[in-house]
């Protein structure tokens, strides 16, 4: 099993990534038995990168597959949103003392080509928090109402930290050591993690850079359910970024309230 | 300013009403606290918000409405008790959002723990080939 990534490995993918570093994939799975079996196996010839899959509460077989396809399975008892799956691949990878981590979706949109891109900027040390984008690569299509949601994300976030990024709600983005430690504690769980963290990277100090990568349509399940819960969800989001923003001296989440 | 019997008697009759609400009340959160099923602070506060309606309802109603006005709700006692009724239950809503929010953060972040503590247990060696063996 030790020589599998030698046998399969990707020359492009190992040459790319110079200095080898302990990288962990995060991927958070609600209910992605059909996708995530494929997701892992793509990550598999990366080199000296472990997988960890975030089982979110699935109620199929995605914890099963996934632990089948090689990854480490993390479970959680019941459904604790996007966010917190990341927060327990970054406690893991705190743990575990791993130099960086990735966050990759279950359900295949995501390239795993693209990773050596995303982690570049990790390992040559320009950045802590890299932001893979759809748009900088170049002809994305998305529906005008998604269109214009994802515009007011780029402003709202662009107003409150002035980085001009193309896709703040992506999900295919990096971490370094030092972003690992700073939110391992306080990775938002509340609702819209990716947004909001952008904005308490910025905050914090972090590094925050984009780069393109490549993403595909999603095949199964339904990404935006209703117009109205799209909208309802861009309106959090955007209320996220800016109380992120606007939040007093930033602890850890929990802040012993009666103490 | 003269109260004819017939209003009187209406104004009695609704303080009974009260009176037994609040004492419905107050029995009911006796029985949870004996049963623990609140928290020492809450069985405070509610039993504190159980005596406090007891008292409105059993206090006369003339009261209320000459504090009504002078605090310039010109409506009477009851618009006044209404008002700081609904400020009250909002506030405790409020209360509860807090606690909820606390709640969860710290429930989250133990399942997190838990979860990735087991899952750092049960991981085969092949599982850390890559990165831990580099």
């Amino acid at each position: 099993m030790q020589n599998l990534n030698s046998a399969h490995s990707n020359p492009s993918t190992a040459d790319r990534q110079r200095p080898l570093i302990r990288t962990l994939a995060i991927v958070p799975a609600h209910n992605e038995s059909a996708t995530v079996e494929q997701v892992v196996r793509s990550l598999r010839p990366l080199p000296t990168t472990d997988i960890v899959v975030v089982d979110d509460g699935s109620t199929d077989a995605t914890a099963a597959i996934a632990r089948k396809a090689g990854a480490i399975v993390v479970s959680f008892p019941g459904n604790l949103g996007v966010g917190a799956a990341v927060r327990a691949g970054l406690v893991l990878a705190h743990r575990m003392g791993y130099e960086c981590a990735f966050q990759f979706d279950a359900d295949g949109q995501h390239d795993a080509d693209s990773i050596p891109r995303l982690l570049e900027p990790l390992s040559v040390g320009d950045a802590d928090l890299v932001i893979g984008s759809r748009f900088l690569a170049g002809n994305y299509q998305v529906s005008r109402s998604r269109s214009l949601a994802m515009r007011m994300l780029r402003v709202v976030v662009r107003s409150v930290t002035g980085l001009r990024l193309s896709d703040p709600s992506s999900g295919f983005r990096a971490f370094s050591r030092r972003a690992i430690d700073e939110l391992v504690d306080r990775y938002p769980t509340d609702y819209m993690d990716s947004v909001e963290t952008i904005v308490l990277a910025h905050r914090i100090g972090l590094r925050v850079i984009e780069v393109p990568a490549t993403m595909f349509e999603r095949e199964h399940g339904a990404s935006s359910a209703s117009s109205f819960q799209a909208a309802w969800h861009t309106l959090r989001a955007v209320f996220s970024a800016y109380i992120t923003h606007r939040r007093g001296p930033i602890g850890p989440v929990i802040d012993g309230g009666d103490s | 300013m003269t109260v004819s019997t017939a209003e009187f008697g209406f104004l009695v009759r609704g303080q009974i009403l009260a009176g037994a609400l609040a004492l419905t009340m107050l029995v009911l959160v006796a029985r949870l606290v004996r049963r623990s099923a609140l928290r020492d602070a809450y069985a405070l506060l509610w039993s504190v918000i159980g005596v406090g309606t007891l008292i409105v309802s059993v206090s006369p109603a003339a009261l209320w409405d000459r504090i009504a006005r002078a605090v310039g709700i010109d409506s009477g006692g009851t618009t006044l008790l209404l008002v700081i009724g609904m400020f009250g239950v909002l506030m405790l809503i409020m209360q509860i959002s807090i606690a909820l929010t606390r709640l969860e953060r710290l429930t989250t972040a133990a399942i997190i723990g838990q979860s990735v503590e087991q899952a750092i247990g049960g991981a085969s060696e092949q599982q850390w080939d890559d990165g831990n063996k580099a």
